[in-house]
C-alpha cells in the first residue's frame, strides 16, 4: 500500500497523436496537475468527457509518459518506472479477463507466470475468495464468458487484489452495466476496497458514483483540477461556477442578476429583497445567481408559468420545471404538490450561490449547513 | 380512445428464443408510455415491432382501427429516435432534419425550411444547421435527432434509449427536450430504457418487462407502492427495496412476520391477506425510506417494528443520506435513506431503526407474487 503523489504533471500529446478534428489543439491533456492521495484513501476523479481524468489515471499507472512533472509512490519517484514494475492493479470498463480460463484460472495466472509455489498460489487465492465475500467461490469455478457483466467485474477486481497491489486504479469499471446492476456492484466494490484498505483511484463521469466511491472527489475540466474535496465541500462551497453546476442533480440553474441597494433584480425585472447577511457581503452591480432545486421558497414571491411537473414517487419528490428570465429552472416540491399552471417562487437566501458576472469565481457560497 | 393497441404480441426469433411473449398494452392519445426492464427483457424488440423493423410472430398491433402487422415501416408513419442518434454523417444538420420530410414528399421547399427552422430553434441548434454531424458533440447530435422527429407529423413517436450515450449532467436537459417534443406533438409516445429513474421521470405510465413478459403496467406511483411481484418491487426504486427471508406467525389472534433477526407485528388490514400463509415462507420487502431513526419516526417505534443494524457506510445525497447496514444475527445487508445527514461518528455502531409496517411488502417465496397487491 502506498501514498501516491502527482507533482506538477503536464501531459502534452504530439500533433500526430491528436484527433485532427479537435479545436483546442494547443491545450495540454493535463495542465500542471498536483494531487496527493493518502495511504489507503479512495479518491474518485470525475469530469466531463475529455477532461483528462483517464489520462491522469494512466499516468499514475505508468501507461502514459509525462511531458514534465513527477509521480511518487511512498516518496519514491516512479516517473520512469515501467508500469508492470509499479505494483498497480487496474480494472477497466471492459473486463479484459482471459476468456478461456475459469474465474480461478484468471486469479492464478499471475502466479504461474511469476513462478510462485503451488501452495502460495492456492493460499492467496483462497484468502482473496474469502474476503471477496458471498458467492465468490462459485464464480471461481465458471468460465468467464458465462458470467454476467457484474460477475466478470468482480473476478477482474479479485484478480487485481490477488497480486497485492500498492495502488488500485479503476477506470469506469461499472459503466457497461445496467443501471440496476450498477447499484449493487458499486456497493460490492466499495465494500471490497474498504476491506483491503488499498489506496484507490476511481475514474468515472457519473457524479453520484464519484460521491459514493470516494473519500475525496477530484473534479477535472480541460486538463486541470478544479477542486478536490468531500461531497459537502463540493456541494456547499464549490470553488467556481463549473464545479457548482457539475455537482448536484438536477443541475444548478444560473441566472444573470444585478444587486441594486437592498434588492436583487433579475433580467425580467422582478425584485427580491436581500437578506441582511447577503446585503453585507455582496458587491453592487451585475453578478450571477446559482440556485439548486431545493433552494426555492415555493408559494411566495413572483409567479412563473409551469412547463410541467415531474413527479418521482421513488424519491418522494416532485420537480416543477419553469422558465425564469429565459433560463430553465427546477424547483423541488413535495410529491403530492397540486397540478398547477403557475407557481410563485422566491429565493431562499440561505441556499443561494453567487458568482462573478465576468469569470467563474464565487462571490458567496452557503457553506456546509449545521444540522445538529 | 386507444390510439395504439398491442394485443397478445409475440415475437419468436429463428433460434427459438421468444423475445416478446404475449404482451398486451395500449397507448392513449398524448400518452407517454415507458417500457423498462433489464438487458434482454424484450423492450427494444417490442419497439422494433411497433415501428415494423421486426415481423410479428403472433398477435396484432393496431394504430387506431387499422391492424399494421403487415404494413411496411415507412407506411406506418412512425418517428423514431435512436440511442446512437442515427444521423447521416455525409449530410449537414439541416439536411438531416429535413430528410424525413423530403423522403416522404408532399412538402414544399418553403414548408420544409419553416419546419426545420422552428425545430432547430426549439432544440437550440440553429447556429449548427450547416455543420456536419462529426463537428457536433454527443448532446448536439442528440438534439438533431430530436429535431428530425419534431418536423414530422407522425402518428406515434418512439424513443430507444436516447439518453444512454450522454454524460450524466446532459441528461436532465435532454429529458426536458424530449418532454418539449412530446408536449408539442400530443401524440402517443413509447420510450425504452433500462434505467428506472428515467422511466419515473418521463412516463405517464410505465410497463416493466422481464424475459419477454410484461410484469406490470401502471403509473410510477402504482408500480412503486403496489408492485404485484418481487421483480417489479426490486426493479423500481433506487436504492432497491430491502428483502428479507421470513415466515408468517400467528399468536393470540395477531400475525407477525419473522426474519432471522427480528419479528414485526403485521397491521390489522393485512390480516386477511396473510391468513393463508401462516407458517409459510415469504419474502418481506421494506423500502429504504420506510426505515426511520426512532426519534424522527412518524409512528411509535417499539420492539414490534424494529430492526437493528451495524452501520457500514453513509452516502451523502442531496436530500439527506443513504445508510448501508447489515443485521447483527443474519448479517443481511440492507439500506435506509434519511432526510437528514447521519453523523459519521455512528459508523461501525449498531443502531435500531423503526419499520413503517403500513408500507411493507410481502411476497410468496415460491411464486414471488405479492400477498398484498394485485390479483
Amino acid at each position: 500500500m502506498a501514498k501516491v503523489e502527482v507533482r506538477d504533471v503536464v501531459k502534452r500529446y504530439t500533433a500526430a497523436q491528436e484527433d485532427a478534428s479537435r479545436f483546442d489543439r494547443d491545450r495540454p491533456a493535463l495542465d500542471h496537475i498536483n494531487l496527493t492521495i493518502e495511504d489507503g484513501e479512495i479518491i474518485s476523479i470525475v469530469g466531463p468527457s475529455g477532461c483528462g481524468k483517464s489520462t491522469l489515471l494512466r499516468i499514475i499507472a505508468g501507461l502514459e509518459s509525462v511531458t514534465s512533472g513527477q509521480v511518487l509512490y511512498n516518496d519514491y519517484d516512479v516517473t520512469d518506472v515501467e508500469p508492470q514494475l509499479r505494483g498497480v492493479g487496474m480494472v477497466f470498463q471492459d473486463y479484459a479477463l482471459y476468456p478461456t480460463m475459469k474465474g480461478k484460472g484468471n486469479l492464478q495466472y499471475y502466479f504461474e507466470v511469476h513462478q510462485r509455489t503451488e501452495e502460495e498460489m492456492e493460499a492467496r487465492t483462497r484468502e482473496v475468495a474469502r474476503i471477496m465475500g458471498v458467492g465468490f467461490d462459485l464464480l471461481m469455478g465458471q468460465k468467464t464468458d458465462t458470467l454476467s457483466g457484474g460477475e466478470q467485474q468482480r473476478v477482474a477486481i479479485g484478480r487485481c487484489i490477488v497480486r497485492d497491489p500498492l495502488v488500485f486504479l479503476m477506470d469506469e469499471p461499472i459503466s457497461n452495466l445496467d443501471a440496476k446492476l450498477r447499484e449493487s456492484t458499486r456497493i460490492e466494490i466499495k465494500r471490497m476496497l474498504r476491506r483491503f484498505k488499498v489506496t484507490t483511484v476511481y475514474v468515472t463521469h457519473d457524479q453520484q458514483e464519484a460521491i459514493f466511491m470516494g473519500d475525496r472527489i477530484v473534479v477535472m475540466r480541460f486538463g486541470k483540477i478544479e477542486q478536490v474535496g468531500t461531497y459537502d465541500d463540493l456541494y456547499y462551497t464549490p470553488a467556481n461556477l463549473f464545479v457548482a453546476t457539475f455537482i448536484g442533480s438536477p443541475p444548478m440553474s444560473v441566472l444573470p442578476v444585478t444587486r441594486n441597494g437592498a434588492a436583487l433584480v433579475l433580467g425580467d425585472g422582478s425584485r427580491f429583497e436581500l437578506s441582511d447577511e447577503l446585503a453585507a457581503v455582496l458587491p453592487d452591480g451585475p453578478m450571477r445567481l446559482g440556485m439548486r432545486a431545493e433552494g426555492w421558497l415555493v408559494d411566495e414571491g413572483v409567479a412563473y408559468p409551469v412547463r410541467h411537473i415531474e413527479r418521482i414517487p421513488t424519491e418522494q419528490a416532485a420537480f416543477i420545471h419553469t422558465m425564469v428570465d429565459g433560463v430553465h429552472v427546477t424547483a423541488l416540491v413535495p410529491l403530492d404538490y397540486p397540478q398547477v399552471d403557475e407557481v410563485r417562487l422566491a429565493p431562499n437566501w440561505e441556499q443561494m450561490y453567487f458568482f462573478s458576472a465576468t469569470d467563474e469565481s464565487p462571490l458567496y457560497t452557503p457553506g456546509i449547513p449545521e444540522l445538529f | 380512445m386507444a390510439v395504439i393497441q398491442v394485443n397478445n404480441l409475440t415475437k419468436q426469433f429463428d433460434n427459438d428464443k421468444i423475445a416478446v411473449n404475449n404482451v398486451s398494452f395500449r397507448v392513449d392519445e398524448g400518452e407517454f408510455l415507458v417500457l423498462v426492464g433489464p438487458s434482454g427483457c424484450g423492450k427494444t424488440t417490442t419497439l422494433r415491432l411497433l415501428v415494423g423493423l421486426e415481423s410479428v410472430s403472433a398477435g396484432e398491433i393496431r394504430f387506431g382501427d387499422r391492424v399494421v402487422n403487415e404494413i411496411r415501416p415507412r407506411d406506418r408513419n412512425v418517428a423514431m429516435v435512436f440511442q446512437d442518434y442515427a444521423v447521416f454523417p455525409h449530410m449537414n444538420v439541416f439536411e438531416n432534419i429535413a430528410y424525413g420530410l423530403r423522403s416522404r414528399g408532399g412538402y414544399s421547399r418553403q414548408e420544409i425550411r419553416e419546419r426545420v427552422d422552428k425545430a432547430a430553434k426549439m432544440f437550440r441548434i440553429e447556429p449548427l444547421l450547416k455543420r456536419k454531424p462529426r463537428q457536433l458533440s454527443g448532446g448536439e447530435r442528440q438534439r438533431v435527432a430530436l429535431a428530425r422527429a419534431m418536423v414530422r407529423d407522425a402518428d406515434l413517436y418512439l424513443f430507444d434509449e436516447p439518453l444512454s450515450n450522454l454524460d450524466a449532467q446532459l441528461r436532465h436537459g435532454a429529458r426536458e427536450d424530449i418532454m418539449t417534443l412530446h408536449q408539442e406533438k400530443q401524440r402517443p409516445a413509447v420510450y425504452v430504457t433500462h434505467d428506472q429513474s428515467e422511466a419515473m421521470a418521463l412516463g405517464d405510465r410505465i410497463a416493466v418487462m422481464r424475459d419477454g413478459f410484461l410484469e406490470q403496467i401502471g403509473t410510477g406511483s402504482e408500480l412503486y407502492n403496489q408492485p404485484v411481484n418481487l421483480f417489479v418491487a426490486f426493479f423500481i426504486g433506487a436504492p432497491s427495496i430491502n428483502l428479507f427471508d421470513a415466515t408468517i406467525e400467528a399468536q393470540n389472534g395477531s400475525y407477525y412476520v419473522r426474519t432471522k433477526d427480528f419479528r414485526a407485528l403485521l397491521p390489522e388490514r393485512f390480516k386477511a391477506k396473510v391468513a393463508d400463509h401462516v407458517d409459510g415462507r415469504v419474502i418481506l420487502g421494506i423500502r429504504p425510506e420506510d426505515l426511520h431513526v426512532p426519534r424522527k419516526a412518524p409512528f411509535e417505534v417499539t420492539e414490534d417494528n424494529t430492526v437493528e443494524g451495524v452501520l457500514n457506510e453513509i452516502e451523502p445525497t442531496s436530500s439527506g443520506c443513504a445508510a448501508y447496514l447489515n443485521t447483527v444475527e443474519g448479517e443481511k445487508d440492507f439500506v435506509a435513506t434519511f432526510k437528514l445527514r447521519l453523523p459519521a461518528s455512528y459508523l461501525g455502531q449498531t443502531i435500531p431503526l423503526g419499520i413503517n409496517m403500513d408500507k411493507i411488502h410481502l411476497f410468496d417465496a415460491r411464486t414471488e407474487k405479492s400477498l398484498l397487491y394485485g390479483s
